[in-house]
């Protein structure tokens, strides 16, 4: 027995094999075994099997399954538990636990109509094929000089990558036929399905496998809007670059390109019809902030205009932080921003929001209210209302009902959004009665602007 | 389960009480059940409001606000069902967060049934206090085919609702 530097996190115990009770104390080996310290004499050599061992946690005993010494180390026979768990806080974790709701999952596809298993098994077929050309193409690339390989990629891309396109276009023309009837509970389980059947495809195409991941614990992340601004080919290989930049084109990606032109002609108009100094302006749910490059155009902008960009992530933040530092230096001109670093379902709770946030005479909204219920929607738009100067305007986006690339972004983003009619939208400013409000669309037809201007 | 509801409005403002979600049981059903919804609708609308009730018993700020009562209100409108309770909530700004995190978390998924899967691995997994194990609101997507929000009021209110939406999202 060697004694455990006192930094090691410790645990009491006791092994147990029939009527013998062995004192010991454990530290982490690995994720998976643990180092056992015992007494010399005390009957434990390399091989034995003990029952069970029973653990002295900081609030409750815990009792592990069978275990066998090897190499020094304790090994479970029975289960796999995660010994990360036990010294981090303080929990029995067994990874095999969720087997026994594997029946669950796997039930799920008998309730699949056979008319889209069909789809979902012919898709992979083709998409297998797909991938094993380009694939190849790879491997012949892979042999050229650098630049060669590279102008290759780009024939390959551009020639062979058009025909991919259109191969999905068709395939996502006949998602939408399955499905446009299916009920809300046949959209769910057929979109787990689809992306069970799918996961190595949707973890190929950068895109997807961020939606699908959701690293930052939501969809719609900055990195997820940087990566539709750029609209790029992105991965190593020619088949993930591929099947990334198709979504990337879509409609529903066009349109936030849209809405980043689209927002900062508004914020001129409101500008050009203010004599405030300065005029402020805040931005809600900013993510990486892009369209902040088309808000400053000549000299005057950096002297007049004073931003306050708020987000409930930090990450969003720095990326937001990264724009405005780049204006900043492209210029070569200091820019007025506030930040700050909250959500607005907790934020509605600031009984006086304006001595914290200040008043505005330009707010906007983009990409924040597709995930807001009507009760949040109305309480946050009155909210914001509030904060605007008199003659000040507020914009807010709401992706439409019939945005043509939604069964896209379900099934095999798993990205779900609170879209809107018209009329929905309209309702969420119904309680401002001294607002004037205006509707419209960008160019694709399905991002709507609800602008509302305090008289 | 899809239906063509008559607007309405049913709201009750009632003191906290453990056996709340039980006694509101046939008010809210036969409110709902008088306003043209279908009867798995009507099941799965009254479990969310039981649901949304039993947290607020549960984790509302009754230290603080023990007078105050708990109000719940259900509308129904032509293209959706919104179910919201509303109870005091202690300031706590990281517990609000968690809760955020959680709604937004079960909100990711396209398929309820996947965030009840994945919460139930963590949970197994954990071995999680069911209270803090967020189940109760993923039943309330996955069962009640209802999409979870929340806000706090200004008067320090933990709003939280339900809202159903008979056509589906991309009806």
């Amino acid at each position: 027995m060697t004694a455990a530097p006192l930094s090691v996190p410790t645990l009491p115990g006791v092994l147990e094999q029939g009527g013998l009770k062995v004192p010991v104390k454990v530290t982490r080996a690995s994720k998976l075994s643990l180092n056992v310290l015992y007494e010399p004499g005390s009957g434990v050599r390399e091989g034995a099997v003990f029952e069970r061992l029973i653990l002295q946690l900081p609030d409750r005993e815990a009792i592990l399954s069978r275990c066998r010494i090897e190499a020094g180390q304790l090994v479970f026979l029975d289960d796999v538990f995660d010994c990360d768990a036990l010294f981090k806080v303080g929990r029995v974790s067994n990874l095999l636990g969720f087997m026994n709701e594997l029946p669950l999952v796997l039930a799920q596809r008998e309730r699949i109509k056979p008319q889209f298993r069909d789809y979902v098994a012919e898709l992979t077929y083709d998409l297998s094929v797909y991938k094993k050309f380009f694939d190849e193409q790879d491997r012949v690339l892979s042999k050229e000089a650098p630049a060669v390989a590279a102008a290759a990629q780009k024939v390959l891309l551009s020639r062979a990558g058009g025909e991919f396109f259109k191969f999905m276009d068709r395939r996502l023309e006949e998602l939408t036929e399955l499905v446009d009837d299916f009920t809300p509970e046949e959209h769910e389980r057929h979109g787990y399905y689809f992306r069970r059947a799918m996961w190595p495809y949707l973890m190929a195409a950068a895109i997807m496998q961020r939606t699908n991941l959701k690293p930052r614990g939501y969809a719609g992340d900055a990195v997820m809007m940087e990566l539709i601004y750029d609209n790029k080919y992105v991965g190593r290989y020619a088949f993930n670059k591929l099947l990334h930049k198709h979504p990337v084109e879509q409609t529903a990606a066009q349109a936030v390109r849209n809405r980043r032109v689209l927002v900062p002609k508004m914020m001129r108009e409101t500008l050009a019809g203010s004599s405030a100094h300065p005029f402020r302006i805040l931005s809600v749910a900013c993510g990486p902030a892009r369209e902040l490059d088309a808000f400053f155009v000549d000299d005057e902008d950096y002297d007049r205009l004073k931003l306050t960009l708020l987000d409930q992530d930090e990450e969003a933040l720095a990326a937001a932080r990264g724009s405005v530092e780049q204006i900043s230096r492209r210029a070569q001109r200091p820019i007025d921003v506030a930040w700050v670093n909250d959500s607005v379902r907790t934020l509605l709770r600031t009984r006086d929001l304006a001595s914290r946030l200040g008043r505005f005479e330009f707010i906007y909204t983009m990409g924040m209210f597709d995930y807001l219920t009507p009760p949040v929607g109305k309480a946050l738009l009155g909210k914001l209302f509030e904060l605007l100067t008199p003659g000040g305007a507020m914009v807010i986006g709401n992706y439409h009902a019939t945005n043509p690339s939604r069964y896209y972004m379900a099934y095999w983003h798993d990205w779900v959004l609170y879209y809107r009619t018209e009329a929905e939208m309209l309702d969420l400013a119904a309680p401002l009665s001294n607002a004037r409000h205006t509707l419209t669309f960008d160019d694709s037809g399905c991002q709507m602007f609800l602008k509302l201007e305090r008289p | 389960m899809q239906s063509t509801p008559t607007p309405g409005l049913f709201t009750r403002e009632i003191p906290c009480d453990w056996d709340l979600a039980a006694k509101l049981w046939n008010e809210c059903a036969s409110f709902l059940a008088g306003h043209g919804l279908g009867k798995d609708e009507v099941y799965a609308l009254t479990m969310a409001a039981s649901e949304l009730l039993e947290n607020a018993v549960k984790y509302g700020d009754w230290e603080r606000a023990p007078k105050d009562l708990i109000a719940l209100s259900i509308e129904v409108a032509p293209r959706n069902v919104i179910v919201e309770v509303q109870c005091p909530t202690a300031d706590d700004v990281r517990a609000l967060r968690k809760l955020d995190e959680q709604v937004q978390w079960i909100r990711g998924f396209q398929s309820p049934f996947e965030a009840y899967v994945e919460r139930l691995k963590l949970v197994s997994a954990r071995g999680h206090d069911l209270g803090e194990s967020g189940l109760g609101l993923i039943r309330i997507a996955y069962e009640g085919r209802c999409v979870v929000d929340f806000y706090v009021t200004s008067e320090n209110r933990l709003a939280m609702s339900a809202v159903y939406r008979p056509q589906g999202m991309y009806g």
